[in-house]
């Protein structure tokens, strides 16, 4: 198991983001029902370059479908800075509004830094990426589980991640 | 286009007829506007994906009530399977054309290509049979020039077993059913 927080202790000492990367056959798709649609439909996509299937090819309502509209993100990694990873699609039912905005833009300290870390490491992985997160921000507290699966546009190197969350009701 | 089309009644297809591609696909995630998203989620939430909507009163009213109708949607009555009967009940102030327009003219008039028509009509008559929400990119390409919108197509059904559909839409490159930004500015 890889736990790991970050605590910044100079300017959010009360905020915390503590992620747990977990293998995937631990992904519940009896309690996580949409993350487990969503990884299945990631392995079922064809791939016309290579391993990696193409962003072009995920529709709307394949994502209502599978039960997780309202509850994704579309992240460009283009960029080789990851806080210019940028939120093409940001979830709805989450907290933020954040479409648009760029990674390093992101208010909080630990939350831009587990950002920065997670998403390069689904982007350097180029499979998908499980974790169990837990946030105490001075905005919110949650748990939630998190799916990252890694899309290219046209050729197979990563440009997009598509990012499902599932939290507890 | 209209060119096109006039030919197409006295003449076989061209070429330049046959590399005319119609088509309708899922909206591309990417492209999914902020807007389409949240029209999307209130119906699934309130009526979910697949199911029957019955508005028990006015279905104007009732979409009103519900916030579904807005600047660039418009509401058709589907009476039987032929377009020809169905009438546009309601439009919004950004939609080309207007209420009580034959809805056969209202999308000639627009795009003029009856392969468009007819695929915009089998698409809301497939919403409407297998009573399920759908998002719908249609577009019509040919050598000059690709028209493109962008339709989320919720079906629903009056007391009086009545058949219509909600369409909310958005203009994505060329001639649209929804008035362009620049149009919009002018009004």
């Amino acid at each position: 198991m890889n736990k790991s927080g970050i605590i910044d202790p100079h300017l959010n000492k009360s905020e915390l983001v503590e992620r747990r990367i977990c293998p995937l056959i631990e992904l519940d798709e009896t309690k996580d029902i949409p993350l487990g649609r969503l990884v299945r439909y990631w392995f079922s996509l064809p791939r016309p370059h290579g391993v990696l299937p193409d962003i072009d090819q995920i529709g709307l309502m394949d994502l209502t479908r599978l039960g997780v509209l309202g509850w994704f993100h579309v992240i460009g990694v283009n960029d080789e800075n990851p806080l210019n990873y940028r939120y093409d699609v940001h979830a709805m039912r989450t907290v933020g509004g954040h479409t648009g905005i760029r990674i390093g833009e992101v208010g909080s300290n630990a939350l831009r830094q587990a950002l920065e870390q997670d998403y390069s490491l689904a982007k350097l992985n180029r499979f998908p990426l499980f974790q169990t997160i837990r946030t105490d921000l001075r905005s919110h507290t949650r748990e939630y589980r998190r799916v990252t699966l890694p899309l290219a546009s046209g050729t197979d190197d990563v440009t997009h991640l598509l990012v499902g969350v599932h939290f507890d009701d | 286009m209209a060119i096109i089309s006039e030919l197409s009644q006295t003449q076989p297809l061209t070429n330049r007829e046959l590399a005319v591609i119609v088509e309708a696909r899922d909206i591309p995630i990417l492209s999914s506007t902020d807007r389409l998203q949240r029209a999307l989620l209130r119906w699934v939430d309130i009526c979910g994906l697949s199911g029957q909507f019955v508005s028990q009163s006015d279905v104007v009213a009732t979409l009103s009530d519900h916030e579904f109708l807005d600047q660039q949607s418009y509401l058709v009555e589907l009476e039987g399977k032929n377009p020809d009967n169905w009438t546009i009940v309601w439009t919004g102030e950004f939609v080309s054309f207007n209420p009580q327009y034959d809805f056969r003219e209202a999308i000639l008039e627009t795009i003029p290509d009856d392969r468009f028509l007819n695929l915009v009509a089998q698409e809301y008559m497939d919403a409407v049979r297998y009573r399920r929400a759908s998002a719908r990119r249609f577009s019509v390409r040919n050598q000059s020039q690709i028209d493109t919108m962008d339709q989320l197509i919720f079906p629903l059904r009056d007391s009086g077993r009545a058949e219509y559909v909600l369409i909310v839409g958005e203009t994505v490159t060329g001639r649209s059913l929804f008035k362009s930004d620049a149009d919009q500015n002018d009004a």
